[in-house]
């Protein structure tokens, strides 16, 4: 235990990863707050940059940004109506409203306590949970980790996008974009067009850095001429007794986006709307009608966004499963850091552990401070204009892309990655999947094949190993939903379901 | 079958240029191992080519489906795709990026950067005076990659292009 908060402290007494923590969250809430630019974004350019770095310095940086961009994004959908990271659409929904009554100030007070809430109540489930799932995930075979990792990119495939086929064809092309180059298991070359330049694969860096960086800044140049709106903003700091009005819905919330985040795919949006739908039928008195500034509207979302940060990180952690876009991205980031997050990292590496934990609660403190504090930079720094800022991402994203392996192949492919990125994009095709499945990819392809062998590539076998096992049993129920819930004959199903249901209960 | 999800311009040729891609993708998956075995090297591409080409078909019957029976004229539907897919910020972006490229390769990453950042910047704040524009965008382009330089070189340790 005194080992646990050893390395749980880390951060706190080494001056130089505090100061990485704090300098991560600030930008992270600077980042987040600007409408075009994405924590995953960020993070994605960032990844290649700390190469050189101890893994613990990259990671408090990472885990700071993360933190903080998730609250940022609230920032600017109270007073421009502009979400700023997708966390923050249902934010929108009350906090500009809010904003037009001019109570921006108050609204922006109260986010940044109940997000400060979420995401202590999701580090505490971070804490708690992830050394029991390490636990079982420990018996896990590899059926298992194949069955998660469909399930992971089903479920972010139905819950982004336009359609689920849209989020499977994202998904597949990832996969096949992770196939390229020498099969870890035969050496043989897979998808290469007899280039020997393509026998080392695609730097799965440089796909992310092009799909969240280039493609979002192109899909950002359509809206390049939209005025800048200025910023009023008064006194923020909450009283005591509206934090404790609204303390039970932050708490319940809460629990929502640790359940979503844990879910491998779903993150902070989803988490955020799931929640908002939860106060509107759970408030029967709000403080205005939800819509029109309703603050059980803005507490919601932004418990439930903040709290998803610590739930997405269980899977992460013990399970080598990404819980959304952010934590698939810093799965690379300990890929390149030689780690391999897994059931075996809590046993081999625990110090990693407490020290995720640790940084997580530490940009939590700090968002609070830099949330409550510094509104007249805030206003400034987004107030810059796209036509400025777009295009240094674009550098931002070449230079990290360069810095992958210092070769210009790599910039010339998170390009080529940007602009199919930018094209799936306007025809509805989320990124989330794509990049997704450049990570599961290799573990669903890895452990199929593992499977296969210990079947002897018999099909009856495999079937049967999918059934006679309950915890595959159940991932194997969690995919035929999943599916089932894309079709469209999803929603007459479920109607007849509730019916029966209501007739056994009547 | 009846779709759920807005049309886009020009989805239907998108589609189809997708699963002409997928199918030159599945000829090189096929040279890898066919299918011998379901552990076997070329299954795992072969199965995602399937994934991807059966789902794209839906989405090409989709796109079908949702073509209107009065068709426009061709410039109105060209128009509208430029719209939603290529607007003019975007059609001078992606060659700009490209001829960034290029300049990294031939003039080094100071002086190819400066001309991308002062062009872009220039470009896309077309709404201001031409000489307050073109003196902001070379001050913005000089401070950037100079910071960048400074920042990255010395606190990352990262090299150049």
């Amino acid at each position: 235990m005194d080992t646990a908060l050893g390395y749980f402290l880390t951060s706190w007494l080494d001056p130089d990863l505090l100061v990485l923590v704090a300098v991560g969250t600030l930008a992270g809430i600077y980042i987040g707050a600007i409408p075009g630019l994405s924590v995953t974004m960020a993070v994605s350019i960032l990844i290649s940059f700390t190469y050189a770095w101890d893994t613990n310095e990259a990671l408090a940086l990472m885990v700071g940004i993360y933190m903080g961009g998730v609250y940022g994004g609230s920032r600017t959908a109270i007073l421009l109506n502009i979400p700023g990271a997708p966390a923050a659409i249902a934010t929108a929904l009350d906090g500009y409203p809010l904003a037009q009554r001019g109570e921006a100030g108050r609204a922006i007070g109260v986010t940044t306590v109940v997000s400060f809430i979420g995401g202590l109540v999701g580090i505490a489930a971070l804490g708690l949970a992830a050394p029991l799932v390490a636990e079982v995930s420990l018996m896990f075979a590899p059926r298992d980790y194949m069955l998660l990792g469909i399930l992971g990119l089903l479920l972010v495939a139905s819950l982004s996008g336009e359609s689920l086929v849209k989020g499977v064809i994202a998904g597949a092309i990832g996969i096949l974009v992770s196939m390229v180059g020498l099969d870890t298991m035969t050496a043989q070359p897979r998808l290469t067009f007899g280039s020997t330049a393509l026998l080392s694969g695609v730097s799965y860096v440089a796909v992310m850095i092009g799909m969240f960086g280039i493609a979002e800044a192109l899909v950002q140049l359509h809206t390049i001429g939209s005025p800048m709106v200025k910023q009023n903003v008064d006194r923020i700091v909450p009283s005591l007794a509206t934090v404790v009005k609204h303390l039970p819905l932050a708490l319940r919330c809460s629990a929502i986006g640790v359940w979503i985040g844990a879910l491998p795919g779903a993150g902070g949006d989803i988490a955020a709307l799931m929640a908002y739908d939860h106060a509107k039928k759970s408030i029967e008195k709000p403080s205005r009608p939800f819509g029109q500034g309703a603050y059980e509207g803005l507490v919601a979302p932004e418990a439930a966004n903040n709290a998803a940060v610590g739930g997405a990180f269980i899977p992460m952690l013990t399970l080598g499963i990404p819980g959304d876009a952010v934590t698939a991205v810093i799965i690379a980031a300990l890929f390149v850091h030689g780690l391999r997050p897994g059931p075996n990292l809590m046993v081999d590496t625990p110090h990693l552990f407490w020290f995720t934990v640790g940084n997580l609660t530490l940009a939590n403190i700090f968002m609070l401070v830099f949330g409550l504090t510094g509104i007249r930079l805030f206003a400034k720094i987004v107030e810059v204009p796209k036509a400025i800022l777009l295009p240094i991402v674009g550098v931002l994203s070449v230079v990290g892309a360069y810095a992958i392996n210092n070769n210009l192949a790599d910039v010339w492919w998170a390009v080529g990655f940007g602009i199919l990125g930018y094209v799936l994009r306007v025809y509805g095709y989320q990124l989330g999947p794509v990049v997704l499945g450049v990570i599961l990819g290799p573990i669903v392809e890895a452990n199929f094949r593992r499977t296969m062998i210990g079947v002897h590539e018999s099909w009856a076998g495999f079937a049967l190993e999918l059934v006679s096992h309950p915890i595959t049993l159940v991932l194997l129920l969690g995919i035929v939903s999943s599916v089932l819930r894309g079709t469209p004959f999803w929603p007459r199903l479920a109607a007849k379901l509730r019916r029966s249901a209501g007739r056994a209960a009547g | 079958m009846t779709s759920s999800h807005p049309r886009h311009p020009g989805e239907f040729v998108l589609t189809l240029l997708l699963i002409a891609g997928t199918l030159l993708l599945g000829r090189e998956a096929l040279r890898i191992s066919g299918l011998s075995g379901p552990s076997s090297p070329g299954f795992g591409p072969l199965a995602m080519i399937v994934v991807v080409l059966v789902g794209l078909l839906v989405e090409l019957l989709r796109a079908a489906l949702g073509r209107s029976g009065e068709r426009e004229p061709t410039p109105v539907r060209l128009r509208r795709f430029a719209a939603a897919v290529l607007p003019p910020p975007v059609l001078g972006a992606v060659p700009l990026l490209i001829l960034y490229l290029i300049g990294l390769e031939l003039l080094g990453f100071v002086i190819a950067s400066i001309v991308f950042l002062t062009v872009a910047i220039g470009l896309l704040l077309h709404d201001r005076p031409p000489h307050s524009r073109i003196l902001l965008a070379v001050a913005v382009a000089g401070g950037t990659v100079a910071t960048i330089r400074l920042l990255f070189q010395e606190l990352f340790q990262v090299l150049l292009p």
